[in-house]
């Protein structure tokens, strides 16, 4: 199973869309998809219509009295199933440091899956915390959907920084350009003039859409009801860019 | 592992729709009582495939195909229970396990299916309604589907009839209204269970027996019966496995209907090589005559069929900027036995195979005469089968002795025929011994036999290599690549040839050792006379 986690430390990039999207376009190819819902906002869970509710909130699952598998739903799309999240989440890190090696923990809960599935994707809540450290202990690679502004520039930076310093060498760190509109001249700027720079930049840009923010309303993946429409087909060349990372 | 287990405490439910209630009063009130979304009524046609010999029954699976709206898909199921475990889209007839796109079930299906062909078996065709049951998200918590599909290219009679059937199909944590939904089918609407397992109900009512095709000898043979009653049966088994697979032989569906029969025909002529004085002299040496002539026919399309199975190995072995190089071999190989398939195809269409076949039946389910003046045939059959099988055995620990680090390859080769001889007298009357004993025996010879068998096939390939090389400079299309190339699938044969010829030490003394000498004289050694 490979584990693919859609992390940025600033909200509203795209990290839900784009870990929805991209584990549909997985599971319509056959492969086994997980996707965990980590944000106690829990849009995932919104997008797949269900509940953001597990059976006795996120201690259950930390300390291990539950299988994950228990908590797993299936989607409305077949091949593709869901841990919801749960608003207990938002004390995850609470929880955790009272663990013994608390940022493997997620790491651990996944392992009992690695025959089940394919591939998992982990919608990450916005922050830096004992939550993402697990998240980057447990992916082999980290999606980083990145508006093209100074500012955004300025975090993915620290982000590869702190992945430097904290030895995380084995994590493929992969950033792409999200909510991209060629027509402000920063966005064009800074996504023309990325290629070498940055580590590996993908190369797909992912446009702002109207069609992306329809999800809220149509509570679906966006390849299910706009499969031709550009930021789909943005978002398929992006699954496929990064499926030739991870077979490196 | 834990994670199936969980998943498998909510498995599909079938229940039958009585005959005479329409589907779509169902449908209405299961619409009336839960939030349902109704899908489009689709047009489906499902088949079933496996192999000749039931490869994907045998192993507990079902192949199917189903086809709707242009889209075809073949499943992988469990025979138990009817469980999907995989799926994969098709854009075209499958026919061998490499025709799959690639995938888990393609993964599952080539070490099982092997060289053998997928046969399509039954075909049912109908309509299927499919109901998603939704809650207050409208997410799917259930998925219904009233299927009436029935066996296609049959009358309509009831006899042939399958039951109209409502399947019920959990969703992954939605355990509650999967609970409700039946208990409000169970109560409710009063449906009965479907017991009976869909698949095996399909086959049954198209009146095919799963599992009915087998290669293997199944005999039951009693001690006290004639031998020649005994000759009879084994011969009759033989013939019926070489009618058997003369279709799929006639249309080439794979290479295993003619290696099938052709081992039918080689028994049956070591049969009739030991049984003189069990059956009239005149039929033993028209019948020999006959069956060498099928294996003499067979010959050319096997030979070629084998070096069309072997062909990926022999590309393996080669280093890799010479792998392509042998390609043009391939082509040859494919013509070459199209055409010997034709011949014989025509051959078993000749007067003299249909008299052949004709002849034998007629003798072999004759009246048995009440006396008889050759000195075998009313003898109990466990007397004349010990007999020959401790002669013959005897034959094997002499020859196998002889033989010394520098002896011929031709001795083996001899060695290597009595070995045979031996084994299908073992397997022809193994019901006459006690199972477990016999079995061991046979084990034991077959490691021999294996290791003989390998070293006499090295021998003929190499052979037989150097002559379809010839014939390729004659047809003109062996390039100085290709001719390269080739030479080192010889060496690397001549190679093996040498290392297999050295494990022959070994091999005879396991099979010669004490404990198999023992088993063999308990079995079949002749009691001392008084």
């Amino acid at each position: 199973m490979k584990t693919i986690a859609c992390y940025n430390i600033k909200g509203g990039v795209g990290k839900t869309a784009t870990a929805v999207n991209l584990a549909y376009l997985a599971s319509r190819e056959g492969a086994r998809t997980l996707v965990l819902d980590l944000d106690p906002q829990g849009a995932t869970s919104f997008y797949f219509r269900i509940k953001p509710k597990i059976k006795g909130g996120v201690k259950k699952l930390i300390d291990g009295k539950r299988d994950i598998s228990e908590l797993i739903k299936a989607t409305d799309y077949a091949n593709l199933d869901l841990v919801p999240t749960d608003f207990s989440f938002r004390n995850m890190d609470l929880l955790l440091e009272e663990e013994k090696n608390p940022t493997l923990r997620l790491r651990k809960l996944l392992k009992n899956l690695d025959e089940e599935y394919d591939y998992a994707f982990l919608d990450c809540p916005p922050s830096i915390s004992l939550v993402s450290e697990n998240v980057f202990q447990a992916a082999d690679a980290l999606l980083v959907p990145t508006i093209p502004s100074t500012l955004s520039l300025r975090t993915l930076e620290q982000l590869l920084k702190f992945c430097r310093e904290n030895k995380l060498g084995k994590l493929m760190v992969l950033p792409f350009f999200s909510m991209v509109d060629l027509r402000k001249q920063m966005h064009r700027s800074i996504v023309e003039n990325s290629a070498g720079t940055l580590g590996d930049v993908l190369r797909s840009v992912i446009p702002y859409a109207s069609e992306v923010e329809k999800m809220g309303l149509k509570r679906a993946a966006l390849s299910s009801y706009a499969p031709k429409s550009r930021p789909a087909l943005a978002y398929e060349s992006l699954w496929e860019e990064i499926k030739v990372h991870l077979a490196r | 592992m834990s994670g199936k287990s969980l998943k498998s405490a909510l498995i599909r439910k079938r229940f039958i729709i009585p005959a005479g209630t329409p589907v779509a009063d169902i449908k209405t009130v299961l619409c009336k009582n839960f939030h349902c979304e109704e899908s489009p009524l689709v047009t489906l046609r499902r088949a079933w495939h496996d192999t000749f010999d039931w490869r994907a029954f045998g192993a507990g699976a079902v192949i199917e195909t189903e086809a709707a709206a242009g889209v075809s898909v073949m499943n992988w199921r469990d025979l138990e229970s009817g469980e999907l475990l995989d799926s994969i889209a098709i854009r075209r007839p499958i026919r061998f396990a490499r025709d799959i796109p690639p995938g888990r079930l393609r993964e599952r299906a080539e070490p099982l299916l092997e060289m053998r062909a997928l046969l399509p078996l039954v075909h049912t065709g109908g309509k299927v309604q499919s109901l998603n049951v939704l809650n207050k998200d409208d997410k799917t918590v259930v998925h219904l589907a009233l299927e009436d599909m029935q066996l296609s290219a049959t009358g309509k009679s009831a006899k042939n009839r399958l039951p109209i059937t409502l399947s019920v199909e959990p969703v992954r944590g939605y355990g509650e209204p999967f609970r409700q939904v039946l208990s409000f089918i169970e109560q409710q609407l009063a449906l009965q269970p479907d017991t009976q397992n869909a698949t095996l109900r399909v086959f049954e009512t198209a009146g095919l027996l799963p599992g009915g095709y087998t290669s293997r000898l199944n005999l039951q043979l009693t001690p006290e019966m004639r031998s020649d009653a005994a000759a009879r049966t084994i011969l009759l088994r033989l013939f019926e496995t070489m009618r058997a697979n003369e279709e799929g032989m006639k249309a080439d569906r794979d290479s295993e209907f003619l290696h099938e029969y052709r081992v039918a025909v080689r028994r049956t002529r070591s049969l009739l090589g030991q049984s003189k004085e069990v059956l009239p002299k005149p039929k033993l040496d028209k019948f020999r005559r006959e069956f060498s002539w099928l294996g003499e026919i067979s010959s050319p399309t096997r030979d070629l069929d084998v070096y069309l199975l072997d062909f990926d190995k022999f590309k393996n072995s080669l280093p890799l900027p010479l792998k392509e190089d042998i390609n043009p071999f391939h082509d040859f190989l494919e013509r070459h036995q199209k055409i010997a398939h034709q011949r014989l195809a025509a051959q078993m269409e000749s007067s003299r195979y249909r008299k052949l076949a004709g002849d034998w039946d007629a003798f072999l389910k004759s009246p048995l005469p009440a006396h008889s003046s050759l000195a075998h045939a009313l003898r109990p059959a466990i007397e004349t089968a010990t007999e020959r099988i401790w002669h013959m055995y005897r034959r094997v620990i002499k020859e196998g002795e002889a033989i010394q680090p520098h002896s011929p390859p031709e001795e083996l080769h001899e060695l290597r025929k009595s070995c045979k001889k031996l084994r299908y007298l073992m397997e022809f009357f193994s019901s006459l011994y006690p199972q477990n004993l016999i079995r061991q025996l046979i084990a034991a010879l077959k490691s021999l036999q294996d290791q003989l068998g390998e070293y006499q096939d090295l021998h003929v390939q190499l052979a037989t290599l150097a002559t379809l090389r010839a014939q390729m400079i004659v047809e003109a299309i062996a390039s100085e690549r290709m001719l390269v190339a080739f030479e080192l699938i010889l060496q690397t044969i001549d190679q093996r040839q040498k290392e297999v010829r050295a494990l022959f030490k070994t091999r005879f003394a396991d099979f010669a050792e004490a404990k198999n000498r023992d088993s063999f004289a308990e079995l079949f050694k002749p009691q001392a006379r008084s």
